[in-house]
């Protein structure tokens, strides 16, 4: 259903209505292009704070998270169905 | 003397096929689909929950993977996300705070409001709820719905926000109580299971109004004082009171693991116990509480046996031991707990085949501040036979040591040896009266 991805992407994002949100992803060569942000949730590993975004585009969904401590993006996660 | 019917305003906001919708909010891929949200994705992994699609096409929470997969063919199943749903109930809570001081935290998916006194009449509470709901539904996703129930108490508003799902809103009040109950079935309402039916049914009563009107001497020469109760609660009567979020403390706290061949094969038993021991109490530690006992299950795998069809199914049905550890005084250090729970399992299992560990922390308190005289005696002499006073005293320091150090860096950052070669075993689970990790946000 879900696989595991754990690559570093770069994103693009936007502060919109108080809060952040991923506009476009780099992976790899490809630019991938975000339709909605689905639903937005943080997740605490020690003081670090990591916040997921799960997102999609046109034909799949993904899991961007964001770390608070190194400050880094990646994408966690890729739907396949 | 009975109390009268109630005049409280309760609610009671009931999450829709919860983990599934949170999971159909993630991946819109998913929406419309018959979706099973499973414990493993094994084929004898539980579905802990369903969307509203499988269970229309009768996909049933507890069925294993395969008997939903052969239900309903086509379905889609994925493994449970704890901190997912953690978070979205933290949300879900924060909105839902809004609207009165009065808030029981009833599990990850459910909550009960006292809104007496907030607003006036029961329409107006109906206005408020259906306000949150939208804002729940703007601000943390539109995916997802909620049930509400409005009554006097809590067991009739519990009652009212089954009645219609999904996104329902009933309400429940002395006029149309007879007519809802009427319509019902024994086993609608929470509390009555197929045991108590047949009692009931016994007694010659068919409906729920039925046994509302019954003579409480009645109910009670059966059921004793839960007679008592049955019938206040069947008649609007105020007993349980809606517990606030931070009054709410656990009874107990535990966790358990269906334990796969591969742990057996690779020796990792001893070492998947401390973890689950470990994960009990550091939840326990963070509630600022002590266990004054501890128990422990471990089932065995018996080659070739079946659990009957229609008997209760429990992972110790094949053949288990169960125990219990008595500390003598409440502890919470890491040492003495996996201590204790090692040393039952260096007692009692001659390294059978496991399929079922379970710890459970029990006689939970608050540490008082009283010195204990006694303390040399009644010291419960766990990690090492030859512990001593200060060896314990040192114990405690680096468990406090151990927990600045997950504080800071995570919960994997530091472990006993043996847990060093554990990889996924023993993972986070969701229990749904499990509301611990879920953080509102109150306005000041």
């Amino acid at each position: 259903m879900y696989s595991k991805v754990s690559e570093p992407v770069d994103v693009l994002v936007a502060f919109k209505r108080g809060s952040v949100e991923p506009m476009t992803f780099k992976w790899g060569k490809r630019y991938y292009q975000v339709r909605k942000v689905n639903l937005i949730h943080s997740e605490r590993r020690g003081r670090e704070k990591i916040t997921f975004f799960s997102v999609s585009d046109e034909a799949n969904a993904y899991r961007l998270a964001y770390s608070s401590e190194s400050m880094k993006w990646s994408l966690e996660e890729m739907a396949i169905l | 003397m009975l109390p009268p019917f109630s005049k409280k305003l309760i609610a009671h906001v009931d999450m829709n096929s919860y983990f599934a919708s949170v999971e159909q909010q993630a991946n819109p891929f998913l929406r419309g689909k018959a979706l099973g949200v499973c414990s493993y994705l094994h084929e004898y992994g539980c579905v802990i929950a369903a969307s509203i699609e499988a269970k229309r096409a009768g996909m049933k929470v507890g069925m294993t993977m395969k008997e939903a997969r052969e239900r309903v063919p086509g379905s889609v199943f994925v493994q449970n996300d704890p901190p997912k749903y953690r978070a979205v109930t933290s949300r879900v809570f924060t909105i839902l705070h809004e609207l009165t001081d009065s808030m029981e935290h009833y599990s990850i998916d459910e909550a009960f409001l006292d809104l007496t006194n907030w607003y006036r009449d029961s329409a107006e509470a109906a206005w408020a709820l259906t306000r949150a709901r939208a804002r729940i539904r703007d601000e943390v996703g539109e995916w997802l719905r909620c049930s509400i129930g409005i009554a006097s108490t809590r067991f009739l508003a519990k009652t009212a926000s089954d009645l219609e799902k999904p996104n329902g809103l009933v309400i429940i009040d002395k006029y149309n109580l007879d007519e809802v109950l009427a319509g019902l079935d024994l086993e609608d309402v929470c509390g009555i299971g197929s045991r108590i039916r047949k009692r009931l049914e016994r007694m010659g009563y068919k409906t729920l109004l039925e046994v509302k009107r019954a003579p409480i001497g009645n109910l009670m020469r059966v059921f004793g004082k839960q007679g008592l109760y049955l019938s206040c609660k069947l008649n609007g009567m105020e007993f349980e009171k809606v517990v606030n979020a931070r009054s709410n403390l656990p009874k107990s706290i535990g966790h358990s693991y269906c334990v796969p061949d591969r742990v057996n094969r690779e020796g990792k038993i001893e070492a998947t116990l401390m973890r689950l021991t470990e994960r009990a109490g550091r939840r326990m530690r963070n509630l600022g509480m002590r266990a004054l006992q501890l128990s422990i299950s471990v089932g065995f795998r018996v080659p070739g046996f079946v659990v009957p069809r229609g008997s209760f199914w429990s992972p110790l049905a094949g053949q288990g031991v169960f125990a219990t550890k008595h500390f003598g005084v409440p502890v919470d250090d890491s040492f003495s707990l996996v201590g204790g729970a090692l040393e039952f399992l260096r007692k009692e299992w001659k390294e059978e085949l496991v399929n079922f560990l379970a710890v459970t922390l029990f006689d939970l308190s608050r540490p008082t501040g009283q010195l204990c005289f006694l303390d040399q005696a009644f010291t419960y002499p766990t990690w090492n036979d030859s512990v001593n006073d200060r060896l314990g005293d040192k114990r405690h320091s680096v468990s406090e040591a151990m927990e600045m150090i997950r504080n800071r860096y995570g919960e994997q950052a530091i472990m006993f040896g043996s847990m060093v070669s554990l990889s996924n075993e023993a993972p986070d689970r969701i229990g749904f009266r499990k509301t611990e990790g879920v953080d509102v946000t109150l306005l000041q």
